[in-house]
């Protein structure tokens, strides 16, 4: 359920950049689907320290790159 | 809970305060890295649900900065206001997933080698930019006021 909360709060950062960018907004979605399978696609992944390291530091960059997507849509909005 | 013995199958084993199993001996190599062992699946776990929740509030803040630039309806006077709130919201969104992840590191570290668990600077962090925005915010109206 965590992870699954996590993908709708990234569903929700999507449908935002949607509203006025579509390639970043389909972007940030898939994102969030990414994060909402790592956990059912990879299922032993998350078993070991390192691969659940691995995970997780996946999740910090894939949230890094979307607020890195947000601050460009942010900053090329109209005053 | 240092000392108690827990029953698996037939298995007896020790566990820590934080619920890891014994730790190993030191390297045979004489090197100063603490032993380490695989901590109590709940604790990590939590650990990783925590840092999870974390990641939500950094998505929240994101979220939170791109609906001020791109929904709000501009504040009269102020042009600049929007981006003002908004884009430090995003850039905070950033460091909380950043500060967050290593925070996860640090938990799961100190719990693999029964250390106690290191203070968390995200509270501060969190506490700190709301105090901040709440102050931006309040001056963006007044001069938004004042000015109209």
């Amino acid at each position: 359920m965590a992870w699954t909360r996590t993908a709708i709060s990234f569903a929700a950062a999507g449908a935002v950049i949607l509203k006025s960018h579509l390639v970043p907004g389909l972007i940030v979605l898939g994102l969030g689907l990414i994060t909402w399978m790592l956990p059912r696609l990879f299922p032993g992944l998350g078993t070991q320290n390192a691969s659940r390291q691995r995970r997780l530091l996946l999740v910090t960059i894939t949230v890094t790159a979307a607020a890195v997507v947000a601050l460009g849509v942010a900053l090329t909005a109209k005053s | 809970m240092t000392g108690e013995r827990r029953h698996r199958g037939n298995r007896v084993r020790e566990v820590s305060a934080i619920g890891a199993t014994p730790a190993t001996p030191d390297p045979p190599d004489g090197s100063s890295r603490p032993a380490e062992s695989e901590p109590d699946a709940r604790f990590t776990f939590a650990n990783e649900r925590t840092f999870l929740a974390w990641t939500r509030t950094a998505l929240a803040f994101m979220v939170a900065g791109l609906g001020i630039v791109q929904l709000l309806p501009p504040f009269p006077g102020v042009p600049w206001g929007r981006h003002v709130l908004g884009v430090p919201l995003i850039v905070i969104g950033a460091v909380i997933a950043v500060v967050s992840y290593g925070q996860w590191v640090r938990s799961q570290r100190a719990m693999r080698r029964g250390e106690p668990l290191p203070r968390s600077a995200l509270p501060r962090i969190l506490s700190i930019s709301i105090v901040i925005m709440a102050i931006i915010s309040a001056v963006v109206l007044l001069v938004s006021a004042l000015v109209k």
